[in-house]
């Protein structure tokens, strides 16, 4: 039944094949969302059976595509302990991701086919978002390390193209690079830990008892080999590495997290990917996979964390600034897509602070339910850009009266972003404030009190900033005043097609009832569900958490409601204000650093390129051309001369095959 | 008294040295042309005779069999060849190898 898993993986990849076959673009994006269709249907069935069989083992199948004779022993056997494996993993966590990464692309998909402009780029759209799905998916189930770097690797391009969809523009092009460059700092962090564990732990690896099931060889990848590899390296038992050598290995893999996640200060890609993609990009983008594929990263290589747990800290704290900073800056925008895009920036800092503190499962659990109101958002902020033909929440509104079901669906998914009482949202930030609030480790803690009470401020202010943003955005677009603005015709306020809406009501129904496994006491709840091997399984939620919550987002909510009535007013920070409006000038920062640090000293390679190189290659063509000058003298041109040189030329030859066959040529004695 | 290999290699020596001479020492390219065939059919008695005498290979036939093709591939070259000749006699007047040294460099 497991092997369902190989189907699910696959049926993207097939279907992007088959895309390729349709001419007309309709058809093709058909073909898109039925293969995405089968592939949520067959991840939901993988889903319920594992649901069924909570307790069986962890279960694995993988084709190895490299390896060596084990009678070889190349560089010591160092070089041949590498064993190329794809395949699928089954556990609670990849079947969950799984089943909601098919079906936020299945909706996202549908969304689209209603939503993109039949221009040049229809079926692209379509073909790359089914092959980004086809990487999230055989990501999330690699069963190793390296066959996870080689899907991530895929997720960074499809993304690549999809943000540069609209590539024609400069400043989608510029996104689309911009992303691209600084998740690759994330890219190289992962290789490197990749070759650092390899290096460390390759040779080890055969010490380790036998391999599980459906694992023929020790792969030191496997993240089941890992997790038995760090409590023997922390241990001391493994030559060459201790404790110092996990906690490398962490920072790297946080930092290939941080960069895929969009974690401050590598979070600036975020606003471009935000502005300048379709909405459907965006969404997929910011729920299930480039935003999550690191939280996924950190969760998966969980075990390694435990054994490293300062790492963890530096996880927490990471998160908790840049969700505070996102909170913050997400306020003071105007603009409906960056809002979106510094409030993606705060939920998943929150979902690194619950990381680092312990709670595995509500980190998780934030992911998911995130993924529901954020696509919410996203569409339908979609939706209102292309209604009112601006991105600035300051000439829209009355969204109410003309788009009743965009409206109802932003509605839900901004209550559940500010995590409202009762709503999705509300119960995974419950169970992250529950977390920080308490221990999930086995050792009874590993944050000092000090940096326990700043994670909490930083969440607490978090849930009382984000649920402002979110419900700002709500209030001024649907409930605020028609804009009269010059040129503006009303009437074209008006919704999108059922194949716009539909997918956005899903989305606002998961947004209010998707938290139902986070629900405290629920059998077969998520924290039940989902647990980290060294971890102690829970719930992860309790009264004190709940209470804190529900108090500081409603609190969030009644100030976003008396900002929109005007009983409160909008308070001015002057240059500060700019300050938080323009991100803390980040990009600005990074743009100065290019610009000094790279541009400026470029023409100095160029020059050092004239001097050196060209006139090396000068020379090489000197040398060259004195040659031929020299040569062609002994052209004459003379038959009798021409054959003359030939005979001699045979004769020397044969002279010489003659001689050294009979031993008298020097050295070639020992040919006889 | 019977002719052995010697006598063949002895003659193939002496066919290849008076061609090879004939090929320096000619200044006419007809003459030249008759000396690469002298050399060749040098070459041909040699790969006859030593098929003869069993250096061959596994078949009597086999070096025999080369001759052959040597004398056809020989044929055809001289076709060639003297086509060549007639062609380069019509245009430039001559057959004189000193005269024709188009192919300096």
């Amino acid at each position: 039944m497991y092997n369902l898993a190989w189907v699910v993986v696959l049926l993207p990849l097939g279907g992007f094949a088959f895309a390729f076959l349709p001419e007309s673009p309709r058809r093709v994006a058909q073909v898109c969302i039925g293969f995405t269709a089968l592939t949520f249907v067959a991840a939901m069935v993988l889903l319920l059976y594992r649901l069924a069989h909570a307790g069986d083992n962890p279960y694995q199948s993988a084709i190895t595509f490299w390896t060596f004779d084990p009678g070889t022993k190349l560089q010591g056997g160092f070089i041949s302990d590498f064993h190329l494996q794809l395949g699928v993993l089954v556990d609670a966590l990849s079947a969950v991701m799984l089943a909601v990464v098919s079906l936020v692309s299945l909706l996202v998909q549908v969304y689209a086919s209603g939503f993109i402009q039949r221009d040049d780029g229809y079926a692209r759209h379509f073909t790359t978002m089914l092959m980004a799905t086809f990487a999230m998916l055989a990501l999330v189930a690699s069963p190793n390390l390296f066959a996870l770097w080689v899907f991530w690797e895929l997720l960074g391009g499809c993304f690549y193209l999809m943000v540069g969809h609209w590539w024609q523009r400069p400043e989608a092009a510029s996104a689309a690079r911009r992303m691209f460059l600084i998740t690759r700092i994330g890219d190289l962090a992962l290789l490197l830990a990749i070759v650092f564990l390899f290096a460390k732990f390759a040779a080890n690896v055969a010490q380790l008892p036998a391999a599980g099931a459906g694992q023929p060889v020790n792969d030191p990848f496997s993240f089941f080999v890992m997790a038995r590899e760090w409590p023997v390296a922390m241990a001391g038992h493994v030559p060459g590495s201790g404790p110092r050598t996990l906690i490398l290995l962490a920072l790297l893999v946080l930092l290939a997290a941080a960069a895929k996640s969009g974690l401050f200060p590598l979070h600036t890609w975020m606003r471009g990917a935000f502005e300048e993609a379709p909405a459907p990009v965006s969404a997929l983008l910011s729920t299930v996979t480039m935003s999550a594929v690191g939280v996924y990263l950190v969760a998966r290589m969980y075990p390694l964390f435990v054994a490293a747990p300062h790492v963890l800290t530096v996880a927490a704290a990471l998160g908790a600034v840049t969700a505070v900073v996102g909170a913050v800056v997400a306020l003071a925008q105007t603009d409906i897509r960056r809002l979106l895009a510094w409030s993606t920036t705060s939920q998943v800092g929150l979902m690194f602070v619950a990381l680092g503190a312990g709670a595995y499962s509500a980190a998780l659990f934030q992911l998911i339910t995130h993924a529901w109101f954020k696509a919410v958002l996203v569409l339908a902020a979609g939706s209102l850009v292309v209604a009112y033909r601006t991105t600035d929440m300051r000439e829209m509104g009355g969204a109410w009266k003309q788009m009743r079901t965009t409206s109802r669906a932003l509605l839900a998914g901004a209550a559940s972003a500010s995590a409202v009482v009762l709503l999705a949202g509300f119960w995974s930030l419950s169970s992250i404030t529950a977390g920080v609030l308490r221990d999930e480790f086995p050792n009874g803690g590993h944050v000092s009190s000090a940096i326990k009470v700043l994670l909490l401020i930083a969440v607490a202010l978090t849930t009382l900033l984000g649920a402002i943003a979110p419900m700002r955005m709500f209030f001024t677009t649907a409930l605020g005043e028609m804009p009269r603005r010059r040129g503006f015709q009303p009437q074209r306020v008006r919704e999108m097609s059922g194949r716009v809406t539909g997918p956005l009501t899903l989305f606002a129904v998961l947004a209010v009832v998707g938290g139902f496994m986070g629900i405290p006491g629920v059998r077969g709840s998520f924290g039940r569900f989902v647990v980290a091997g060294p971890l102690r399984g829970g719930d992860g939620n309790d009264v004190a958490g709940l209470l804190l919550t529900a108090v500081l987002a409603l609190t969030g909510v009644g100030v976003a409601w008396a900002l929109h009535r005007g009983t409160l007013k909008v308070p001015q920070f002057g240059r500060a204000g700019a300050l938080i409006a323009d991100g803390l000038h980040i990009d600005a920062a990074y743009d100065w650093v290019v610009q000094h640090a790279v541009a400026r000293p470029a023409p100095l390679i160029g020059t050092v390129d004239t001097i050196v190189r060209d006139r090396v290659l000068d020379e090489v063509g000197e040398v060259v051309d004195t040659a031929a000058e020299t040569g062609r003298r002994l052209q004459v041109g003379r038959v009798d001369l021409l054959t003359f040189s030939a005979l001699a030329g045979v004769v020397l030859v044969a002279g010489a095959v003659v001689l050294g066959a009979t031993g008298h040529l020097p050295f070639t004695g020992a040919t006889r | 008294m019977d002719a052995g290999l010697g006598h063949f290699a002895a003659l193939s020596a002496v066919l290849f040295a008076v061609g090879g001479f004939g090929l320096l020492a000619r200044r006419n390219l007809l003459g030249v042309l008759m000396s690469a065939q002298v050399m060749i059919v040098a070459a041909t008695v040699a790969l006859a005779a030593f098929a003869r005498f069993g250096y061959g290979g596994t078949h009597p036939l086999s070096g025999a069999a080369f001759a052959f093709f040597v004398i056809v591939g020989s044929a055809a070259e001289v076709l060639v060849a003297l086509a060549l000749l007639l062609l380069v006699h019509r245009r430039r007047d001559t057959l004189n190898s000193d005269e024709l040294d188009d192919l300096r460099g």
